[in-house]
């Protein structure tokens, strides 16, 4: 009964500690960061005179997969995109739960769900575009992939991307944000 | 024992032969079996007097498409107060000879179509899939949809009730007559 419970507590905290993993939050840049899969390359885009310093973004036809992440509640993602004048397709940011997918299949492949359209800045020292918080049909503590999706007929007419950075929220409802004074008032009321 | 090996011999010929296995143009209507998707097709609710249209979530893709030349394609689709997102249609080399979603290609055609019962036909062309996506003639290419989905909403893009690939014919090539044929032939070789 005893080396039972063992057992069972030694399960329970190894799938604890098998979920607790993966990183609530991300920082991606592409050079420097690897993607978990991505389907095909279509080059950069460097720009050495930006005021700020020399800039550079990628680009690819198809889907790129980032690191898997655990939901800690509503994400705001921010992303660091640049559009040239003949960028015609956005970039379409989707996310893709880890739990309930086969597993034969990559995190390139199959259907993910779009939570930005991302068109890019204009200028090389634009800020990041800014989406969120964005709530997921999920519970907290389960996985999920951010990937980007590119469509596009030539290198000329794509969007590129070079950082994504996913920012967890702990607050899940307004609620939680709200003061003890507030609660006190709703109570009354 | 002659015979039988002829036989033998002659039987796999054939069975390889039809045209089944040289497809060269796409008439579909989203029959089940005849693609490959991401996901399971819905049937958009637009109305029994206006049609059947499909909507789906990923990538939608049929069997490579042996290349003859130019081709032109034609979508029958229609977009609804649901349907916030254009399909788009790509075409990308054949890297392996079966049906597959794995991989991206280009856009040649973006269908946003209109808002109305019946719906609409776009179509474009000719495209050449050696100049496009690098297919040269005899070579295969594969057809394939992307459907995007909202992440609240689970509205996606326009539906779509058939897809035609075709040889295109109007192309200057193909529109020569063999006297001009022999009068370009001539002004190359003065």
């Amino acid at each position: 009964m005893r080396s039972y419970l063992i057992a069972v507590t030694l399960s329970l905290v190894v799938a604890t500690s098998a979920r607790a993993q993966y990183p609530t939050d991300m920082h991606f840049c592409f050079f420097g960061g690897l993607e978990l899969c991505s389907d095909v390359s279509a080059g950069d885009l460097f720009d050495p005179f930006c005021p700020i310093g020399p800039r550079a973004w990628q680009s690819f036809y198809g889907r790129v997969a980032f690191e898997i992440l655990q939901y800690a509640g509503p994400i705001t993602i921010e992303v660091d995109a640049q559009r040239r004048k003949t960028s015609r397709f956005p970039i379409y940011i989707e996310w893709v739960p880890v739990e309930g997918r086969p597993l034969e299949l990559g995190f390139c492949d199959g259907p993910g769900e779009v939570i930005a359209v991302v068109w890019g800045g204009s200028q090389c020292d634009s800020p990041f575009e800014t989406f969120g918080p964005i709530r997921l049909r999920l519970q907290v503590g389960d996985r999920y992939v951010i990937r980007a999706h590119w469509l596009g007929t030539e290198i000329g007419n794509l969007t590129y991307l070079n950082c994504i950075r996913v920012t967890a929220s702990t607050a899940l409802t307004p609620i939680e944000s709200g003061t003890w004074g507030m609660v006190k008032r709703l109570y009354r009321d | 024992m002659k015979a039988a090996s002829i036989i033998f011999v002659f039987i796999p010929f054939f069975a390889t032969s039809p045209s089944e296995a040289q497809q060269t143009e796409l008439h579909s209507n989203f029959e089940i079996g005849t693609y490959c998707s991401e996901s399971e097709p819905d049937t958009l609710p637009v109305g029994q007097d206006c049609g059947t249209f499909y909507q789906f979530t990923g990538r939608v893709s049929w069997p490579p498409l042996t290349s003859v030349g130019p081709i032109r394609i034609s979508v029958h689709t229609i977009d609804t107060s649901f349907t916030p997102f254009p399909l788009y249609v790509e075409l990308r080399n054949a890297a392996l000879p079966n049906c597959t979603t794995l991989t991206a290609g280009k856009v040649a055609l973006v269908a946003n179509s209109v808002s109305q019962c019946g719906g609409v036909r776009e179509t474009i062309g000719p495209i050449d899939p050696a100049t496009f996506v690098g297919v040269h003639l005899g070579q295969e290419y594969i057809v394939q949809l992307v459907f995007l989905r909202d992440k609240d909403s689970l509205w996606g893009s326009v539906g779509i009730a058939s897809i035609d690939v075709t040889h295109d014919t109007t192309t200057s090539v193909a529109a020569g007559t063999w006297g001009l044929v022999k009068a370009l032939y001539r002004d190359t070789t003065r």
